[in-house]
């Protein structure tokens, strides 16, 4: 899916590529391309990867679609959004009340009058009104789309037009968020409260006709939106955007109107999010209001930030690592995980703040100038390393012997597979490296570390 | 079995949501058999245990995996299932309803577990269902619900309504009980409350209550700001005989004990009847605010029988030998005389099976009859269990003194008359 | 109202025709009670002034004899008022009373025993003393099996007769209580009791509660005058606890509005809905203000970082958990160490341990985190959400989940304010407390070397710099100083709310609610934004399920916003500069 980022407005690039970076980049995209949308579904119909595994990896893509929308909010507007999460919901819920009803196959009880059975917690014995056009599918997937933009407008309108910015917009998102959950969980509001929607049709997680298909539907509906996405961004449009971003006043005085772009990019983030909760509840066989809570937003933010914002691809690879480490961290070392999902809030923004794609660049910055091996290998161990894992983590396919643990002495961290140790060596020593290098003096090694795209720091920094 | 080597297995135990080595299983089953001495491999059967060790409800779950494995523990230290130690899979779906389907999916599919203890909030069960139908597997719930359900795949070791909440109404009612006349249903805002306080006022209703002398309300979940609903209740509990009927859950709870006593109203003018506060959500809170108010549940741990007291000194001990957090302060409630329950019956109905097929087994279950710590119970064909009733008081110490039992066992009735009167009644 | 005014004085004469009646108590009560006592209560009577039956021998009556007699026994201990008994009776009605041979014991509230485990001490029943054998105090192991059972038919009687004594008990709140029980059983047969307290001088308060239950019973047992007098006087000491009855006989009367009766019973009506509506909306006020003061202490802090840093701290809510915890790390130090009667001052102790640990907490993160993202406003949101995140995990580790802090026995339970309006201690004390933080921090703002620093680079840092400022400190100890008033809050939280390690969290979006809206780095800002969300979300919260009231909040926010987009008071900083 990487295709060719050649520029995003962002960063004065020369003007013709390296054939070098040229001939990698294509590898690179056809590798993607061929990987998710020929080799996952052949190694699933082999039964070499499990039904599982491409039904988490068909949710985590849900996520990468989020991350797409968040990265044009604020990679690109540099509107921090923390309320993607709810507009996820809202997508998501629609589509489950079409699941939950017997025309969408949802496990509907005649004891119960056929609906829902927690209408009869909140003496409701007939459906409701407002549920009733969700049995059909085109009316939810336009309902899916319509209420989030609505939503998106109407705030986005009064938000932008009242000059609320910065730290402001992410504070009022975030309250938004907050009083959305608290909505959604009363039950009064005849979504199932606490506990959401469920009991979908069964077969949409268990029949491996299903599972394929959707992780089919999903991979092929990122990749068109990368692709929509990034004819934006390149626009004319998209230039704008990145002009919010970096000196709103000076378009302001250049005679635009910054504050219908931004509505108007809050509006296709909102979308985009939901797009993703549509696909996301019928692989996770259940939504609640819990996926919308304040903390989800922010989580889905570090999505981006750890690929790298203002980077449409870095919005995927970021979306896929993070979720992936939450999984696997969260099943073999629990108690670390919160650790680590903090000291990675923290470092992505002391540490790396380009994020995985700035390991990309490095290593395109190397082969341009035709660096040596030793430059080159330090930029590509960390990014393969890291990729190698997770795919190997996603698919099942990591070797038995790496699963095996070794007991410690610490209280929250029992015992470290092998694996992490692994993983942990392979990066540090990367990073010693790296630093050792810079140390004896590679001037150009250095340059290229200062120079690495200052424009995603904060406008007014 | 040393210290160090018990500590750091504890903590597999804690920490681990799947297992995914070998080595790590035979490491908890070390833990498990370690005193029987019992060789493991051919000879085991793979039951799963999926309760939330981390995340919001690890405070309540956790004890539940604790009882589940010394159960596990002393029937294998007996010999076993059918001649098979017994293995336990233990995964940790954090506190996360998506985790509970994929997880309880990866026990059957993957681990090929004959049965999974486990769940506790409604709708882990509810997510849980559909995958133990599909799957053919096996669901042993060890949790009060609110009943309306029913699946050939999960055995309900909890009360229903009517095992819980209607005793307890009646109880308020009666003369020892100082014969309420007004009741505020006051509950969290999820399904349970809900369908426990639809319940309970179709039976206030349908027994002469007039509607103006209930009133329900509910909060969010964790919400902790009770001055103005303290003072609703203490307006309607003016007029006298008021009782408040909580099914309030989990932080909820102390602040809205406090707020009770701080704006001067007392256990004796307006009682609380709390549903989801037992002896181990009590070892958390600042009980002097909370004395003289009632529980109503199946299980106490001051119950006087001697199974009880055998259950309860062998639990405390289950604790600090395995170094668990709290060792000899810890205490048994309903839950985990419930959790407790499930396992054996399930080796009981194994045994009468003379197979560990999922299916086989439920119908075995049907009809089985054990003296439990609460109590003589069975199982009854709606999958629930037949059961006394106790209504206690709350202590200064965090213990109950039993107030009002059943006489013998209550009925499980999972579909309550009272739900299909409100649907009559219901707005259409 | 017009017709009111005979009545009251008609029931004053009533009232001093009852003291004049009980001016004569002594006989006045023995005719009373043997009027409504059974035969053999009047004989004991009868043979009162020659052959007193003896407490204990009363109590015994209750062991060893018939229903009938039992009934006739707690009567008779009922009209002595021996209030001493109470622990007894109540003893009796718990299943906890017992005969040791000849002797009545009670069982006490159990002991726990290190090696024998849960022992029940058992207590003379006459005087509460322990019992003694070979000079150590008798513990039992369990509850015998012989205790004394209430028969059925006595059970109303013997809770008529604890409430009665509990009339007699001294100490204001029992008795309180006991009066207001005695009105909410509402028998005929409390009467005699309460009309003779009613003749002995007592507080206001009692006097009131002592009318309302006589008036509460007359009202619905009384003959016609006694009912409509009943109905007067509750509306006169706007008795609440006497609407209901008040409702209940309007709508019997409802087809007669013109009756006297009816007249009455509505005036009545009208005077305690009028006074309830005071009461109410006083209360709202109150509530409105403690939960304005919590969320102006948590604002605070965030105002002052994020004034002067721009700094968005969304670790701020884990700085406040820091310091309740602190505040249970001193109550524990006190419950171990201290003598229990010391207990109560660790509160005391807990709010400069509480601000000095949130604040060098705050300054490690500082040093570690913060100075290294200045000018990044959104990152420092990422970064300081991450050191939550991390936060909360550590003291999960170090404390635990379940912990619980008692709050100071001087915190706990109400301010009596007047009657139907008690103010909550703790509430009372977070009002209090808050103001002087913000008394503290605008002496320290305005009057102290570091408040100049601090107003010199918030206003122009590079300017200050110049001057030989070490902004650097500043920025150090104001996010210091941001911090440890987060941590006062903590030490105040605990009192109405859990303890534990998420607990900062419920706090943090309404915090930064508060600062938006009030405008950043102004605290007068602060404080008013606070006080009306607090307010607003409080005033509305009576009409509405509780969530709606925090939504509503929202969107006037989002509305108030529209017209003053930098908030109330637009501050003057450098974060602002745009």
């Amino acid at each position: 899916m990487p295709v060719a980022v050649s520029s995003d407005g962002a960063i004065p690039r020369p003007p013709l590529l390296d054939p070098r970076i040229k001939q990698l980049r294509i590898i690179a995209v056809i590798a993607v391309v061929i990987l998710f949308y020929v080799l996952i579904p052949i190694l699933n119909s082999t039964g070499a990867v499990s039904d599982l595994s491409i039904n988490i990896l068909g949710r985590y893509l849900c996520f990468a679609i989020v991350a797409l929308g968040i990265d044009l909010v604020w990679g690109y507007a540099g509107l921090l959004s923390l309320c993607q999460a709810f507009f996820f919901c809202v997508g998501g819920y629609a589509i489950g009340m079409f699941l939950s009803l017997p025309q969408g196959g949802g496990q509907v009880q005649k004891a119960y009058n056929n609906i829902p059975q927690f209408f009869f917690f909140n003496n409701q014995s007939t459906l409701p009104d407002f549920w009733k056009p969700f049995a059909s599918l085109p009316f939810t997937l336009a309902m899916g789309i319509f209420i989030p933009a609505v939503v998106a407008g109407i705030f986005g309108f009064f938000i932008f037009r009242s000059r609320v910015r910065g730290v402001y917009f992410a504070i009022i998102t975030q309250a938004l968020a907050w009083a959305a959950y608290l909505l959604f969980c009363r039950n009064e509001l005849l979504l199932g409260g606490t506990d959401g929607l469920t009991n979908f049709y069964p077969p949409l997680q268990h029949s491996h006709a299903w599972i394929l298909g959707l992780y089919f539907l999903t991979a092929v509906v990122l990749g068109l939106l990368y692709l929509a996405l990034f004819k934006l961004t390149k626009s004319r449009f998209g230039r704008i955007l990145i002009a919010i971003r970096d000196r709103e006043l000076r378009l302001h005085f250049a005679g635009y109107k910054p504050y219908a772009f931004k509505v108007f990019a809050f509006v296709v983030g909102a979308v985009i999010a939901a797009i993703g909760g549509m696909l996301y509840v019928p692989q996770n066989g259940i939504i609640t209001p819990g996926t919308m809570a304040v903390e989800s937003s922010i989580l889905m933010v570090v999505l981006v930030a750890v690929g790298g914002r203002g980077r449409l691809w870095g919005a995927i690879i970021g979306a896929l690592v993070v979720r992936y480490a939450y999984s696997i961290l969260s099943s073999d070392m629990p108690a670390m995980w919160s650790f680590f999902e903090g000291g990675l809030f923290i470092a992505v923004t002391l540490l790396f703040s380009n994020g995985l794609v700035g390991l990309w660049d490095e290593l395109e910055e190397n082969l341009r100038i035709r660096d040596s091996g030793l430059q080159l290998a330090l930029s590509v161990i960390p990014l393969a390393t890291v990729m190698a894992f997770v795919l190997c983590e996603a698919l099942g396919l990591m070797p038995a012997a790496l699963q095996h643990t070794i007991a410690t002495p610490l209280t929250v961290m029992p015992e470290i597979p092998i694996k992490f140790i692994l993983l942990a060596g392979i990066l540090t020593s990367v990073a010693f490296a790296r630093w050792l290098v810079r140390f004896i003096g590679r001037p150009r090694g250095s340059v290229i570390a200062a120079e690495s795209r200052p424009a995603v720091e904060e406008a007014h920094a | 079995m040393s210290g160090l080597l018990s500590s750091s297995i504890q903590f597999v135990r804690r920490c681990r949501r799947k297992l995914s080595s070998r080595v790590s299983i035979a490491a908890v089953l070390a833990a498990g058999v370690a005193s029987a001495g019992v060789a493991h491999g051919a000879g085991t059967v793979k039951v799963g245990i999926l309760h939330s060790l981390t995340g919001t409800m690890a405070i309540s779950e956790t004890s539940l995996h604790d009882v589940e494995l010394m159960a596990i523990h002393e029937i294998n230290a007996k010999g076993g299932v059918l001649g098979k130690q017994i293995d336990p899979v233990i995964v940790n779906p954090a506190s996360n309803w998506d985790l509970f389907a994929q997880d309880a999916n990866t026990l059957i599919a993957k681990d090929k577990v004959k049965v999974i203890f486990g769940c506790w909030t409604s709708v882990s069960r509810k997510s849980v269902l559909p995958v133990v139908q599909a799957d053919h597997g096996l669901l042993i719930y060890p949790v009060q619900y609110e009943g309306e359900e029913y699946s050939p795949n999960i055995f309900y070791m909890g009360a229903v309504p009517n095992q819980q909440l209607i005793p307890s109404v009646k109880y308020l009612m009666s003369k020892p009980g100082g014969k309420r006349k007004r009741f505020f249903l006051l509950g969290s805002d999820y399904v349970f409350p809900r369908t426990a306080n639809e319940i309970m006022e179709g039976y206030l209703l349908s027994h002469g209550v007039p509607k103006s002398r209930i009133k329900v309300m509910y909060v969010p979940l964790g919400y902790t700001d009770f001055q103005t609903v303290v003072s609703k209740i203490k307006a309607f509990a003016q007029a006298g005989h008021a009782c408040v009927l909580s099914t309030l859950n989990g932080s909820s709870n102390v602040p809205f004990y406090t707020e009770f006593a701080n704006q001067g109203l007392t256990a004796e003018s307006c009682p609380i009847m709390a549903y989801s506060i037992a002896e181990d959500e009590l070892r958390s809170m600042d009980t002097t605010k909370l004395v003289g108010h009632y529980a109503c549940w199946n299980y106490f741990q001051s119950l006087r029988s001697k199974t009880n007291k055998k259950f309860v000194h062998d639990f405390k001990m289950w604790c600090m030998s395995n170094h668990l957090p709290g060792g000899m302060a810890r205490v048994t409630d309903d839950p985990i005389e419930c959790a407790y329950t499930g396992v054996y019956l399930w080796a009981a109905a194994c045994e009468k099976a003379k197979s560990f097929a999922p299916m086989k087994v439920a119908k075995a279950m049907i009809g089985l009859k054990m003296m439990t710590p609460g109590g003589m119970v069975k199982v009854a064909k709606n999958h629930n269990l037949y059961k006394p009733v106790y209504v206690g008081k709350i202590l200064a110490d965090g213990q109950f003194r039993i107030v009002w039992k059943s006489k013998g066992w209550v009925k499980p009735v999972a579909f309550s008359p009272y739900i299909k009167m409100a649907m009559k009644n219901a707005p259409k | 109202m017009h017709l009111s005014d005979p009545f009251v004085l008609q029931l004053d004469r009533l009232s001093t025709l009852e003291a004049d009646i009980l001016k004569f108590a002594p006989i006045i009560r023995i005719v009373c009670l043997a009027g409504l006592m059974t035969v053999l209560a009047t004989k004991a009577h009868a043979g009162a002034p020659t052959e007193p039956v003896t407490p204990a021998q009363l109590m015994t009556q209750l062991g060893s004899a018939s229903d009938a007699e039992v009934s006739a026994a707690l009567k008779q201990i009922a009209a002595d008022g021996n209030y001493h008994l109470i622990t007894a009776l109540q003893a009796y009605q718990n299943g906890l009373l017992a005969m040791r041979g000849t002797q009545l014991v009670m069982y006490g509230s159990p002991v726990i025993d290190p090696v024998r485990g849960k022992l029940y001490p058992v207590l003379d029943a006459m005087t509460g003393q322990p019992v003694m054998a070979h000079g150590k105090p008798v513990l039992s192991d369990s509850i015998a099996e012989n205790t004394l059972t209430v028969p059925d038919a006595d059970s109303d009687q013997l809770e008529q007769t604890i409430n009665t004594l509990s009339m007699y008990v001294p100490g204001q709140s029992a008795r309180q209580q006991a009066i207001v029980a005695l009105g909410n059983a509402g028998s005929l047969a409390y009467l005699p009791p309460l009309r003779q307290q009613l003749a002995q001088p007592h507080s206001s308060r009692i006097h009131r509660l002592l009318r309302e239950s006589i008036a509460r019973i007359l009202l619905r047992h009384g003959t016609p005058v006694q009912k409509m007098h009943a109905a007067v006087a509750l509306g006169q000491i706007h008795s609440t606890r006497g609407m209901e009855l008040l409702k209940r006989a309007w709508r019997k009367l409802r087809k007669t509005p013109t009756s006297p009766m009816a007249v009455a019973v509505r005036n009545s009506l009208d005077q305690i809905n009028g006074y309830t509506e005071l009461t109410n909306l006083l209360f709202d006020s109150f509530a409105g203000l403690s939960l304005a003061s919590i969320y102006v202490l948590i604002a605070l802090g965030l105002a002052i970082i994020f004034g002067l840093m721009g700094v968005i701290n969304m670790a701020q809510g884990e700085f406040l958990t820091i310091g309740a915890f602190t505040t249970f790390g001193v109550a524990e130090v006190f419950r171990t160490y201290l003598p229990p009667s010391d207990y109560n001052w660790y509160f005391i102790c807990a709010i400069p341990a509480a601000f000095l640990v949130s604040a060098l907490a705050g300054a490690v993160c500082e040093w570690a985190i913060i100075r290294r993202l200045y000018g990044r406003p959104l990152e420092t949101l990422l970064a300081t959400f991450g050191l939550s995140l991390i936060l909360i995990e550590l003291i999960r580790v170090v404390f635990g989940n379940n912990n619980a802090i008692i709050a100071p026995s001087w915190l706990s339970g109400g301010l009596w304010v007047m009657p139907g309006l008690i103010f909550p201690k703790n509430r009372l004390f977070i009002i209090v407390f808050c103001a002087g933080c913000i008394i503290a921090v605008y002496a320290l703002i305005r009057k102290t070397r570091l408040g100049l620093l601090l107003r010199a680079t918030t206003q122009d840092r590079e300017m200050a710099a110049a001057l030989g400022v070490h902004t650097r400190m500043v920025d150090m100890l104001t996010f210091s100083l941001g911090t440890g008033l987060a941590g006062l809050a903590g030490c105040a939280v605990p009192l109405f709310s859990t303890l534990d390690p998420r607990m900062g969290q419920s706090y943090i979006v309404e915090s930064f609610l508060v600062v938006v809206t009030g405008g950043v780095g102004n605290l007068a800002g602060v404080i008013c934004a606070g006080t009306g969300l607090g307010f607003l979300e409080k005033f509305i919260e009576p009409w509405v399920q509780p969530v709606y009231g925090k939504v509503f909040v929202l969107i006037i926010v989002i509305a108030f916003l529209q017209w003053k987009p930098s908030g109330l008071f637009a501050a003057k900083g450098r974060s602002m500069d745009h």
